[in-house]
């Protein structure tokens, strides 16, 4: 806080994670659910939480070996220097990718829902703009910016929420678990996990956490999981929720079900009509979050990269890199192609393939070495 | 400068001024062509006469065709954000494929909201749209307020509400909007299944529907309805009353009976009877034996109270025979034995329709007159 | 330059120094029987204080120190001292040596005494500025509470906090600041309680300050802000003594200047600007409610004419049926577009705004009225506005007036033209995109090393225990612990 704009507490991260999985996640994750599972969907968003929380552990494990570092630098360490810039440019491609499909898909909405003839350019464009603007203040500011952000939007949100609970007809959640087919669930667990994405971001924040040196592993990994739990309820509840205002079958054929269901809301004493616009808002800042979390960490990747510090030529190539991969998609199906098989390479890959080897190899690497220093011991006292 | 150009202009901006806010929207079939009518009122800025309203109608091969064309005959924008009522003539159940274009439309246009009311009509909605009324402002303001004002029996039915029934029974229950005497009356329904129009249903029966479903949908359910009915022959010896609804529980269960299932309906009713004729004065009415919760002590209440559950019950039979008869699981039978009797449900699986049509009812009523008001 | 030992060097020079300078009176008079020590004294007129000038350095070094053993033929030699420590009955006295400080010394209102012979001289306190003293507050009046303002003399602002705290760790340290103005600044700060990181950053800020002149706290506050391009307020700016020395209680540094009634309190956070010196002297349920208000006002006071317009162009299925019908009504005699109806409805009001300020006393006041209701009422007639705008723009107004500190409000006031525009360009996400961009920017500002927004964000530095002052207050007896700006180790102020 006394120091410059680099640092920012774990509670801050934590607000950063919430605002970006959540937002980037909840809005289709009713109909995957419901894809996957019909009327047991949350079941599996239970599933895909757990799941989420394991790839959180493995990620933050790797805070208590390598404190402080950056993602390029522990993984070249460990698995020499080309395979670490190797891997930091996937990441980097991966987050270009994904952040891109995410605006495209948010412009879609706003198109929809809000602006039909404005420019999906000028829409994109001036996300962007704000993102570039957040992340050329630096990564305290970012943090700050989440805690206000779910300070103002946690409460709405979770009052949109429980109003709809109030009209809906829970009855539409039964039977309960009578198909229960274990594989299904689990293929769909996994499927539906693509709502977690965002998790592997946590890689690159190790050094930027105001935590005490020894403690970072052990303030961040609970937290952390914590975390991942917290918005794993959230996304069970707005599932249920969903399915029992919609039905699993109206649910499959939704696009948006979180902001179908934020338009069937009624407001008790109904001043306001329609309310799908305000409900935006929340929208809005969590898309917010998510491009300002990815021209970040892709300008801090390319910086590792490149180990030189032209911080804004680095922001400015990200957002452009970002804006340009948002036009090219020709239809929306597309764009959904591409996420998911972004998801199942690099996702999967970052979020929990690539922090398991680093593991493993940095206990190999580590095990090695206590011989050789051990061997090195003895030999010293011989002489 | 910048600034004046942006906000003289953007892409998305239109003055208030320049839309006009429809409030209604009515769709007919003319042969084998959709004829929509919208209906809108009319704004000044000085006004002569208040409750002046526009309707213009236009047929086209496609609901939204022909709601450009409405679009284009006006000087304004046609906004169907604060659209309240769509009224939906008796044309468009006659041919499944234009009910289901309809609800397509209305569908995944965005436009118009999920909480519209929905009504049928047995004339075109185009009549009823552009009949003159007095006293009205707007029909869809009409019905809104009516729905919010008054007394539940007559069930209202949302789009949202319509399309749920659809996609789980494929049948559904819409209000019925009439014109009468040169004022509108909502009262009865139009039954669907399928797409098509499978027939009316009167006051009695939806009343009955009411009960079954247990109210409009909200909580309270049944509170506020009325029940009335009379006791003896009619003529001087009636003993006549009118229960007014406090509370009510409505339990449905299933069982089978040789193989067909069997609809359980069990109400416990819970009012008050503040209007009555008796025979005779009672002796222990008049010497302040005010009934107390759940204990009535006069005979002539207690038979009124039979009277009631009598009345009752032929509604709801009345209804459940209707819909059997004519094999339209409107209420959502089938859903509720679904989600709760999922053995009972798998075991007509094959042919619902069937096991629906000889679906036999069993009900179990229960009027309990918890207060006759202030003692005289 | 180093004061010569010959009376008349000195004087040449002084005379050569005050050339054409009207204002400035010396006089050159022997002391002792024989009257042969020569003295000479110069001050500035009516900066002094004449009576004392006369009474105790005139008469009584030509007449009372001759009746007073040892005489001055008997001191011959030790003159100087003699007469400094038994000639001259004033209660501040100094010695130097320097040229430069008997000049400052005039020029301040001070009585410097030259001796023939001696190298030194005397300078004697004999301030009295002609002053308005201490008066009621103009600007933050309260209804419970003290109502002294502070005034342009920094020696009785240091006084009214003194007065309120009777502490010795109360430091006044003293600077001066200006090339040719030489203003006393004062730094006032509890000593054990302030954060020694932020008084060395205000220390350092100030003596980087490379000026001509300081003529009003508000050039200090412009020089030493962090952020010169943020249109928010870094510093808060008051005239009341009690809430300069609950500040200082705070730990918080309160900087003084001369010449000018308002003083300045840094760090300041965006909370700081809400709370009003009288939330502490009424009673926590009824001020929770106001500082609630605050807020509120302060949120609409941005946000309420974006609000209207995104609403109304973009997105009236957000309104009511009834209000839209009436709205609709109302608009269609208007010729502008809705946002340049609502541009030039602003531009009104602050230019009523602007010219009520100027304006003397009464026709001030009436002017506001005449303002606001005729010209409105007429606008409407004439089809120039609608009457939904004036109400906008009056509320928004309205909001403004709400929070108690006028340079937040300016701040707002030019925020607002940002949210307008992108509303009235993009509907709610032009809306929503420029708060964003605004809370980035009230993020990134840091007071003094403390965050602006603090305790929005970090407040888990000071365990959520600001949050006690900020949307609502809580009893006095619960607020234990001072807020962020006091030492960490120095927290308790109430068991």
């Amino acid at each position: 806080m006394f120091s410059c704009n680099e640092k920012i507490s774990v509670r801050q991260l934590q607000a950063l994670v919430i605002l970006y999985v959540f937002g980037a996640g909840v809005t289709v994750l009713p109909r995957r659910a419901a894809e996957a599972a019909g009327r047991d969907g949350w079941f599996v968003v239970i599933l895909s939480a757990a799941l989420a929380m394991l790839c959180v552990y493995v990620i933050a494990s790797l805070a208590a070996i390598f404190p402080g570092e950056g993602f390029v630098d522990y993984s070249s360490k460990i698995l020499s220097k080309p395979i670490g810039v190797l891997l930091g440019l996937g990441l980097f491609a991966k987050i270009i990718i994904s952040s891109a499909m995410e605006l495209r898909i948010f412009s879609e909405i706003v198109q929809q829902t809000m602006l039909a003839e404005t420019p999906r350019t000028v829409v994109c464009a001036l996300m962007l703009g704000a993102g570039v603007y957040a992340a050329l203040c630096g990564y305290e500011v970012r943090g700050r910016i989440a805690e206000i952000l779910l300070f103002i939007t946690a409460p709405l949100t979770l009052v949109f929420f429980l109003l709809a609970a109030a009209d809906a007809d829970f009855s539409n959640l039964m039977p309960v678990m009578v198909f229960a087919d274990a594989c299904e669930l689990i293929r769909g667990s996994v499927t539906v996990g693509m709502s977690f994405t965002g998790i592997e971001l946590c890689l690159l924040v190790f050094p930027y956490i105001n935590a005490s040196e020894g403690g970072q592993a052990a303030a961040i990994r609970p937290a952390l999981v914590k975390t991942a739990g917290l918005i794993g309820a959230a996304m069970v509840m707005a599932t249920v929720i969903a399915t029992a205002k919609f039905g699993a079958a109206d649910l499959r054929e939704q696009q948006w079900p979180v902001l179908e269901l934020m338009d069937a809301i009624e407001f008790p004493g109904s001043f306001i009509e329609r309310q799908d616009a305000i409900v935006m808002v929340f929208w809005i800042s969590s898309v917010f979050a998510v491009m300002n979390a990815g021209i970040f960490f892709s300008a801090l990747l390319l910086k590792d990269i490149f180990k030189k510090e032209w911080r804004g030529v680095y922001i400015a190539v990200s957002g452009a890199l970002i804006l340009g991969l948002a036009m090219l998609p020709r239809s929306e199906a597309q764009v959904y192609e591409i996420q998911k098989y972004i998801f199942y390479t690099f996702g999967a890959a970052y979020m929990i393939i690539i922090p398991l080897l680093i593991i493993i190899a940095a206990k190999l690497r580590k095990s090695e070495a206590d011989v050789g220093s051990s061997h090195r011991g003895r030999t010293g006292r011989e002489k | 400068m910048a600034a004046l150009m942006l906000l003289s202009g953007c892409w998305d901006k239109t003055e208030l001024e320049n839309r006009a806010y429809v409030n209604t929207i009515g769709i007919d079939s003319t042969r084998g062509r959709f004829t929509v009518t919208v209906e809108f009122p009319r704004l000044e800025s000085k006004k002569e006469k208040t409750g002046e309203r526009f309707a213009r109608a236009e047929t086209a091969e496609t609901v939204r065709a022909a709601m450009r064309k409405i679009d284009g005959s006006s000087d304004k924008k046609m906004y169907y954000g604060h659209t309240e009522a769509i009224v939906l003539g008796s044309g468009l159940f006659e041919n499944e494929g234009m009910f289901r274009e309809t609800m397509d439309a209305l569908l995944r246009g965005r436009e118009v909201g999920r909480n519209v009311i929905m009504l049928s009509s047995k004339v075109d909605a185009r009549t009823i749209i552009e009949s003159e009324t007095e006293d009205i402002d707007c029909l869809g303001t009409f019905i809104t307020d009516y729905y919010g004002n008054n007394p539940p029996d007559k069930p209202a039915r949302d789009l949202q509400g319509l399309i749920t029934g659809l996609r789980a029974g494929d049948s559904a229950l819409i209000p019925e909007i009439r014109l009468e005497g040169g004022t509108y009356r909502l009262g009865g329904a139009a039954v669907i299944k399928g797409g098509r129009l499978v027939g009316w249903l009167d006051d009695k029966r939806v009343r009955g529907c009411v009960w079954i479903t247990g109210g409009a949908g909200t909580s309270g359910g049944g509170r506020g309805m009325a029940v009335t009915a009379g006791v003896g022959d009619s003529g001087e010896n009636e003993t006549r009353g009118t229960l007014d609804v406090t509370g009510s529980r409505r339990e449905i269960s299933f069982y089978d009976n040789n193989g067909w299932p069997v609809c359980e309906i069990s109400l416990d009713i819970r009012g008050s009877v503040e209007e009555y004729a008796f025979q005779s004065e009672v002796p222990e009415l008049e010497a302040g034996g005010i009934c107390c919760r759940g204990e009535v002590r006069s005979p002539a209440i207690s038979a009124l109270g039979s009277a009631f559950e009598t009345e009752i019950e032929e509604d709801i039979g009345a209804a459940f025979d209707w819909l059997t008869a004519n094999k339209a699981d409107a209420l959502g039978f089938g859903e509720i034995m679904r989600k709760r009797f999922y053995g009972l449900y798998m075991r007509y699986i094959g042919n619902w329709e069937e096991a629906f049509a000889n679906m036999t009812l069993q009900t179990n009523i229960r009027v309990d007159i918890a207060s006759v008001g202030a003692v005289k | 330059m180093l004061i010569s030992g010959e009376l008349d060097k000195n004087i040449a020079y002084l005379e050569k120094t005050f050339k054409d300078c009207g204002d400035i009176v010396k006089r050159k008079f022997p002391v002792g029987e024989t009257r042969r020590q020569w003295v000479f004294v110069i001050y500035a007129d009516n900066m002094t204080d004449r009576a004392e000038l006369e009474v105790n350095i005139i008469n009584s070094l030509m007449i009372s120190v001759r009746y007073v053993e040892p005489s001055v033929e008997e001191l011959a030699g030790n003159v100087f001292e003699g007469l400094r420590d038994g000639g001259i009955s004033s209660a501040d006295i100094t010695e130097t040596a320097e040229m430069d400080d008997v000049v400052f010394a005039v020029l301040s209102g001070n009585t410097p005494l030259l001796l023939d012979g001696y190298k030194k001289a005397l300078i004697i306190s004999t301030r009295k500025y002609p002053t308005r003293g201490v008066q009621a507050t103009d600007t933050e009046v309260v209804i419970q509470g003290s109502k002294e303002a502070f005034t342009e003399v920094m020696r009785m602002n240091t006084a009214l906090i003194r007065r309120r705290i009777r502490d010795p760790n109360l430091k006044i340290r003293q600077l001066r600041v200006g090339r040719r103005s030489q203003t006393d600044v004062a730094l006032v700060y509890m000593e054990g309680i302030v954060r020694p990181q932020v008084l060395g950053e205000a220390l350092k800020r100030i003596e980087r300050i490379n000026i001509d002149a300081i003529l009003d706290s508000g050039y200090i506050e412009q020089l030493i802000e962090g952020n010169w391009l943020s249109p928010l307020p870094q510093a808060q700016v008051t005239e009341r003594p009690d809430k300069s020395a609950a500040a200082v209680l705070e730990g918080r540094i309160v900087i003084i200047v001369d010449n000018s009634p308002f003083v300045l309190i840094i760090p300041a956070t965006f909370n700081t600007f809400f709370q009003a010196v009288e939330d502490y002297y009424q009673r926590w349920g009824i001020m929770s409610m106001l500082r609630c208000l605050r807020y509120t006002a302060g949120v609409l006071s941005v946000t309420l004419p974006g609000l209207y317009l995104s609403a109304t162009l973009y997105h009236p299925s957000m309104l009511p049926t009834v209000l839209i019908y009436k709205l609709v009504e109302s608009r269609m005699p208007v010729p502008f577009p809705a946002a340049i109806e609502v541009l030039i409805m602003d531009a009104a009001f602050e230019l009523l705004r602007e010219a009520g300020v100027r304006l003397p006393g009464p026709i001030g006041n009436t002017i506001g009225i005449v303002g606001g209701l005729i010209i409105g009422q007429a606008a409407v007639e004439a089809g120039l506005a609608s009457p939904i705008v004036v109400i906008v723009i009056a509320l928004t107004g309205i909001c403004g007036f709400a929070i108690p500190h006028v340079s937040l409000v300016t701040g707002f006031r030019l925020m607002k033209y940002l949210i307008l525009i992108m509303a009235a360009a993009l509907g709610l996400y032009g809306f929503c995109l420029a708060s964003i961009i605004i809370l980035i920017h009230m993020a990134s500002l840091k007071s003094f090393g403390i965050p602006y927004m603090f305790p929005f964000v970090s407040g888990e530095v000071n365990n959520y225990g600001d949050f006690k002052d900020t949307l609502f207050r809580v009893p006095l007896f619960m607020m234990k612990r001072r807020p962020i700006f006091a030492k960490p180790d120095n927290v308790v102020r109430q068991k």
